[in-house]
C-alpha cells in the first residue's frame, strides 16, 4: 500500500498548525492500495492528500484545526501525549477525561500494531497515525494504518479456535466483540472491544478495514455494520470518530470506587 | 508504610510487558500486614494494558477486599484513577463470573449435569448472594448459563468448557 517509507525510526509529518512535533523529512509519498473501498476509507480518514501526491496540499476546505500526521516504527508515548494535549489545547468543550481518552485510544491501537510487528515477514512494521477535528461537525477523528499482515491472518497464524475457517468480516467482527482474542501467552486484553465501547458510548464510531473486511461500530444501538470487500487491503486501518463534548466518564459500564 | 516508586520499576508506562514487571514489584512487597503506596509521582499513564497487565491481573487472582486492603495508589491523574477502577473493576467482575461457573459446573456434575437450584449454588460459593446474581446475569448473555423458567440454572456446553479451563489452555497454548 505505501511506498518510498523512509530508514524506520525516521519521523515524517506533515501538519497544518505550524507546530512541529518531530524530525522533519520529506512528506510520505502512498501508493493507492488497489481496492478501491480501502482507497475511499484512506481518504476518509485523512489521507486523501497523500493519495493524491500532494503531501503539502491546502487544508480542506470543511476541516478547521489539528491535521498531524506520523509515521512511527515503534510506539512512542510521548507523541500519543503531544496528540493528545494539542487536542486538548485546540478543541472547543474538550474535557481532560476526553483527552486523556484519546490518549488511551491511541496507545491501544499502536501497541496492537507493534505488538504484532514480530509476525511480520521482513519487517519493521510501519505505521501512521494521523488526528483531525471539524468545528463545524464537533467531532474529532484518529486515525491508525499499519502495513502489517493484518487482523485476519494474525489470528489465524495463532490459530485462535474457530477462526481457522472463518471470513476476514467474521475475523475482524469476532476481535473486536471478543476481548482477548488476539492476546498471545494466555493473556486476556481488552484492547479494541475497549475502544468500541469507549468510542460508541461518546456518539461516535470506530471503524476496521483489514483483509476484505470493513467493519464499522456505530453510535449509541452499538449497530455493527459489515461489508466484504472486493480486493483485501494489506495491513489494517482503524479510525475512531467521537464527540469530544460528551460529558461522560471514562467506564462505560459501572465501575466500582475501589481506590 | 512500604511503597513501590513505579517510574522505578519500568521506565515506560505503556505496554503489558511494563505492568507486569509493575505487578512483580508488587507481588514482592505486598502482604496483608501493611498497605502497599504505589506511587505514580509525575506519571501520566492513560495506558489500559499497563493498569490491566497489573492491577487487573492481582484482581484476576485475588478478592476485591484483598486489593483494596492491600494496595494504595497514590499520585495517580483522576483520569487515570478512573481507568484502574474501571479495568479492576472489570477484572473483579470476570473472577466472580468464573468462581460462580466453576462452582455451577461442580454442582451441576453432583446433578448429573442437570440444572441446579440458585439456593444450592449460594450455599457452597464463595461469593455473596448480590454478586451470584449478577455473574449469572452476565453468564446467561455470553450463554455459558441458561436460566430456566422455574429459577434453576442450567450449565451449556460453552460453559462446561470455560469451567474446566478448555478456553484458556487453548488460548494459552497459542504461540
Amino acid at each position: 500500500m505505501l511506498a518510498a517509507w523512509p530508514p524506520p525510526g525516521t519521523t515524517l509529518l506533515a501538519l497544518a498548525i505550524g507546530r512541529r512535533v518531530a524530525d522533519g523529512g520529506d512528506a510520505p509519498e502512498f501508493v493507492p492500495p488497489a481496492s478501491s473501498d480501502a482507497r475511499e476509507f484512506l481518504r476518509e480518514v485523512g489521507f486523501d492528500r497523500y493519495l493524491d501526491g500532494h503531501g503539502a496540499a491546502r487544508e480542506l476546505e470543511r476541516q478547521s484545526g489539528t491535521r498531524e500526521m506520523r509515521q512511527m516504527a515503534a510506539l512512542d508515548p510521548a507523541y500519543i501525549h503531544q496528540i493528545a494535549d494539542l487536542l486538548a489545547e485546540r478543541v472547543p468543550e474538550m474535557s481532560e477525561t476526553t483527552s486523556h481518552l484519546i490518549g488511551l485510544c491511541m496507545k491501544e491501537l499502536l501497541q496492537n500494531v507493534f505488538e504484532h510487528a514480530p509476525e511480520v515477514p521482513g519487517g519493521p512494521v510501519l505505521c501512521f497515525v494521523h488526528s483531525r477535528w471539524y468545528l463545524r461537525e464537533h467531532n474529532v477523528r484518529v486515525a491508525v494504518v499499519d502495513d502489517g499482515i493484518g487482523i485476519p491472518a494474525a489470528l489465524r497464524r495463532r490459530q485462535v479456535r474457530g477462526l481457522q475457517r472463518a471470513s476476514d468480516l467474521d475475523v475482524v467482527e469476532a476481535s473486536v466483540a471478543e476481548p482477548g482474542l488476539s492476546s498471545g501467552r494466555g493473556r486476556r486484553g481488552l484492547g479494541l472491544k475497549l475502544i468500541r465501547d469507549i468510542v460508541t458510548a461518546r456518539d461516535g464510531t470506530l471503524t476496521v478495514i483489514s483483509g476484505t473486511a470493513k467493519v464499522k461500530f456505530a453510535t449509541r444501538s452499538r449497530i455493527m455494520r459489515g461489508r466484504k470487500l472486493p480486493q483485501p487491503f494489506r495491513g489494517t486501518a482503524i479510525e475512531i470518530d467521537f464527540r469530544p463534548g460528551k460529558a461522560i466518564p471514562i467506564a462505560s459500564e459501572p465501575a466500582d470506587e475501589v481506590f | 508504610m512500604a511503597r513501590v516508586l513505579v517510574r522505578d520499576v519500568t521506565s515506560t508506562q505503556v505496554f503489558r510487558t511494563d505492568g507486569e514487571q509493575l505487578r512483580h514489584a508488587i507481588e514482592k512487597a505486598w502482604s496483608d500486614a501493611d498497605q502497599l503506596e504505589v506511587d505514580f509521582d509525575g506519571l501520566r499513564i492513560d495506558s489500559a494494558s499497563f493498569f490491566d497487565e497489573s492491577f487487573g491481573h492481582l484482581a484476576l487472582g485475588h478478592p476485591l477486599a484483598v486489593i483494596r486492603g492491600r494496595l494504595r495508589p497514590i499520585n495517580l491523574s483522576e483520569p487515570d484513577r478512573a481507568l484502574l477502577n474501571s479495568i479492576v473493576t472489570r477484572r473483579a467482575r470476570e473472577r466472580l463470573e468464573r468462581l460462580v461457573v466453576v462452582e455451577i459446573a461442580r454442582l451441576s456434575a453432583e446433578h448429573d449435569l442437570g440444572p441446579i437450584a440458585f439456593g444450592d449454588l449460594r450455599s457452597g460459593g464463595p461469593f455473596t448472594e448480590q454478586e451470584a446474581r449478577a455473574s449469572i446475569s452476565s453468564l446467561e448473555k455470553r450463554g455459558l448459563v441458561r436460566v430456566l423458567p422455574d429459577g434453576r440454572i442450567r450449565l451449556s456446553q460453552r460453559g462446561r468448557v470455560e469451567a474446566l479451563g478448555v478456553g484458556d489452555a487453548d488460548r494459552s497454548s497459542r504461540p
